[in-house]
């Protein structure tokens, strides 16, 4: 049987790897955007998980619109990325410098 | 959960946003490059008529839908006039920069739009998932905006750095909702708030949540150690969309904080209260400071936004009344200051070219005495300079700290806020006292000036009475417990505050009131009793049946519900229809009692004895009912839930050959219809 326990570590690593992936990530914008999404899946897991134990539906809703911002945030974070590629010719997230933040 | 005119109805500004979205869109593609005009005063007719239903609902009382997720309150509806009111704004600014630019694109006012409605969700939103939606419906929005001018390198970089770190936020903000769902098992405030007050939930894992959450609110309101974005984004982005994202969003970063933090998890308000006391005093330390380094003008009030969302968040971290009041004031007053700020640069700037340097507003005074002016109003009210309404806004949220004993830190937001007036008057200094450097006029449109002096007039005009704003803030909060007694029950708030509480909103405080739940609308005595007489639980004043015998059963009409209701009392002259004095008090009592009873329709009987002829009797008999039904018309009874009927003598209850069996004859009935 798995604990409720197991899931929450799951989520929790899966999080942390996205949230490592953004910090770390000097290569490429597109990795960036998995990471994104990588963690949004990681908050579904909880969200799965917390129903299920608790018996109670109302987190997989949650999950269902969760999912469905996802996909808008993707199509506007590659629309970005195809203007950002057609102004600088690069997806390095090492170029992204004429700002200084 | 049926969804019905009365549900949909308090949502019409939102609907209205909505459906001017679709029809913005829709418009907008047949339109030539020429006639793009036409989109923007479709988006601002429609904006005006959302402003007009916002008031409106907004009359009417406070209202919980969706199962707890959608709250319509004063917080919402002053929320949302304001940001209604600055978004025309914004767009009145937005149409010069764009014509100026070539980006003058429907488009621009369709994301203008649905970021409006994602920020009036999120006022309004009374659960997590309402605002998580509201939230990403802005954010959205925004990041397609700050990309708006494609061929900017540097814009869709902002927009590229505005996302990653957005959509970090929301993620942060969703792994905190997450837990506090998973500890409490509710996702709407309300149901949370109970489940913390019950105290039934694991502390860890909501601590644990709720860190998450602050961090998530961070991200998104541009706190330190989670404002790495603003500078980037603010200069990155075409100037009218840092005007836009600058000033009204700043407005719904309040209201989320407020929602979740004040509505959701005032239990836990000790552990957010330190959170955010180190996120506010590093805020407005690291705001001040830094900007005071900054040569570009954007950047410059985008540092201005870190330390004055600091201070607003002083005011919400007090977690009392005043203090929720104080944010509000202050997030209202900074996005009308904001707006108004990157109005000036939007006025001073040319075709094609960009206002960005300190240098560029050298010698405004000399090209322009009255804007000038004007851009010295804003930057005073930004310091904090009496008699504008930026020193009220920063005195309203220090005197919050101060009440709750934070001295320290109010102490450190006057230092800070000193260090910052520094910035705002080098620029009043450029303005005035240095040499233009060119000697163009302002080729700005009309309706721009005249919007600009509006809005910096504003900032004077609420620093001349603030009370006008903060009272209305005020109200927003009344019924808010504060922290301490965020669990406690109503009474209890209520004898803390002083004042005494009326649950049955019977005019008599409960101290006194012997009858604590007579039903609404009721007269009462003074220990708050109503009379009756016949001790059947029904209040004379709606009892039909005010002599039914003891322990009889009776309905919510006051008469026992298997015979027909006799209006005892109820009687005519002698062959007439007219009513006499005391039959219209029975029936005064009658129309109460069935103007309570929602929906049950009734039949008006009227019944003769048998003397005279069967045709006559029938005759004054339908007269009769009609007379009663018409009277109860009169006080206030729906005519679709009456009917009268005349039977004659055809009905008799007694003899008809002795007087008073003849008079029991003669009668009145009110039968239910079923």
């Amino acid at each position: 049987m798995i604990a409720l326990s197991d899931y929450l570590i799951l989520g929790a690593i899966l999080f942390c790897i996205s949230v490592a992936g953004i910090f770390l990530n000097r290569r490429n914008v597109l990795i960036l955007l998995m990471c994104i999404e990588l963690m949004l899946l990681a908050v579904n897991m909880n969200f799965i998980a917390f129903s299920h134990f608790l018996g109670n539906a109302t987190g997989q809703v949650f999950v269902f619109f969760v999912l469905t911002v996802a996909a808008a945030e993707a199509a506007i974070g590659l629309a970005i990325l195809v203007v950002l590629f057609r102004n600088r010719r690069t997806i390095d997230v090492a170029e992204l410098d004429t700002l200084k933040g | 959960m049926a969804f019905d005119l009365n549900t949909l109805m308090p949502l019409l500004p939102e609907i209205m946003v909505l459906s001017l979205v679709c029809i913005v869109l829709v418009v907008d593609l047949f339109l030539d490059d020429e006639y793009r005009i036409v989109s923007y005063g479709i988006a601002q007719a429609g904006l005006i008529l959302a402003l007009l239903a916002t008031i409106m609902v907004g009359k009417g009382p406070d209202q919980t839908l969706f199962d707890g997720n959608y709250r319509i309150d004063t917080m919402a509806t002053v929320l949302k006039t304001s940001m209604l009111i600055l978004v025309v704004g914004a767009f009145v600014y937005a149409k010069d920069y764009l014509r100026n630019h070539n980006l003058f694109k429907g488009e621009f006012f369709e994301l203008g739009l649905f970021a409006l409605l994602g920020m009036m969700v999120m006022v309004s939103s009374g659960g997590f998932l309402a605002l998580y939606l509201g939230l990403e419906l802005l954010a959205l929005s925004l990041y397609a905006l700050v990309a708006f001018d494609r061929d900017s390198s540097k814009a869709s970089e902002a927009a590229m750095k505005y996302f990653v770190l957005g959509a970090l936020a929301s993620g942060m903000l969703l792994y905190g909702i997450s837990m506090v769902y998973g500890a409490t098992g509710r996702i709407d405030f309300g149901g949370v708030g109970e489940v913390l007050c019950s105290g039934q939930f694991d502390t860890t894992v909501l601590v644990f949540g709720l860190v998450f959450i602050v961090i998530g609110i961070g991200f998104k309101t541009g706190l330190v150690p989670f404002h790495m974005w603003a500078p980037d984004i603010y200069e990155g982005a075409p100037t009218a969309v840092t005007l836009f994202l600058g000033s009204i969003p700043k407005i719904a970063a309040f209201a989320i904080a407020m929602r979740m933090l004040v509505d959701g998890l005032l239990p836990l308000h000790e552990h957010w209260q330190g959170m955010l006391i180190i996120l506010s005093l590093l805020s407005m330390a690291l705001g001040n400071v830094v900007a005071i380094a900054q040569t570009n003008i954007k950047r410059m009030l985008a540092y201005s936004t870190i330390s004055h969302v600091g201070f607003l968040m002083l005011g919400i971290l007090s977690a009392t009344q005043e203090g929720y009041a104080a944010s509000m004031f202050y997030a209202i007053v900074y996005a009308l200051m904001a707006l108004g700020a990157f109005g000036v640069l939007i006025l001073l700037g040319r075709q094609g070219l960009d206002i960005e340097n300190l240098e560029d507003l050298k010698g405004l005074s000399r090209r322009s005495p009255w804007f000038a002016g004007m851009m010295l109003l804003l930057m005073f009210s930004m310091a904090g300079v009496p008699p504008t309404v930026g020193f009220f806004a920063k005195l309203f949220v220090l005197e919050a700290v101060v009440n709750v004993d934070l001295i320290w830190l109010a102490v450190f937001g006057v230092i800070f806020s000193i260090i910052g007036v520094f910035y705002y008057l080098r620029i009043v200094k450029l303005m005035y006292f240095d040499a233009p450097v060119s000697d163009e006029p302002l080729s700005a449109a009309i309706d721009t000036k005249v919007v600009l002096t509006l809005n910096a007039l504003a900032v004077l005009w609420f620093g001349l009475f603030p009370s006008s704003l903060l009272s209305v803030c005020s109200d927003a909060f009344a019924k808010v417990p504060p922290a301490a007694l965020a669990c406690a029950t109503p009474q209890v708030v209520a004898a803390n505050a002083g004042v005494s509480l009326d649950s049955d909103g019977d005019g008599v405080p409960d101290s006194m009131d012997r009858c604590a739940t007579t039903p609404v609308g009721l007269r009462v005595g003074r220990n708050g009793c109503v009379g009756d007489s016949d001790s059947d639980g029904i209040a004379d004043q709606i009892d039909m049946c005010p002599g039914t015998a003891a322990n009889a059963v009776v309905d919510e009409t006051g008469c026992s519900p298997d015979i027909a209701i006799v209006l005892e009392g109820v009687t005519f002259l002698s062959g007439s229809a007219s009513l006499t004095e005391d039959s219209k008090r029975v029936l005064d009592v009658v129309a109460a009692s069935i103007v309570r009873l929602d929906k049950q329709r009734f039949e008006i009987a009227g019944h003769t004895d048998t003397s005279g002829s069967a045709e006559l009797n029938r005759g004054l008999s339908q007269r009769r009912a009609e007379t009663v039904r018409l009277y109860l018309i009169e006080k206030g009874v729906s005519a679709l839930r009456l009917v009268a009927r005349g039977y004659g003598g055809a009905h008799p209850v007694a003899d008809n050959s002795t007087p008073e069996g003849r008079r029991r004859n003669r009668r009145v009935e009110i039968n239910r219809i079923r």
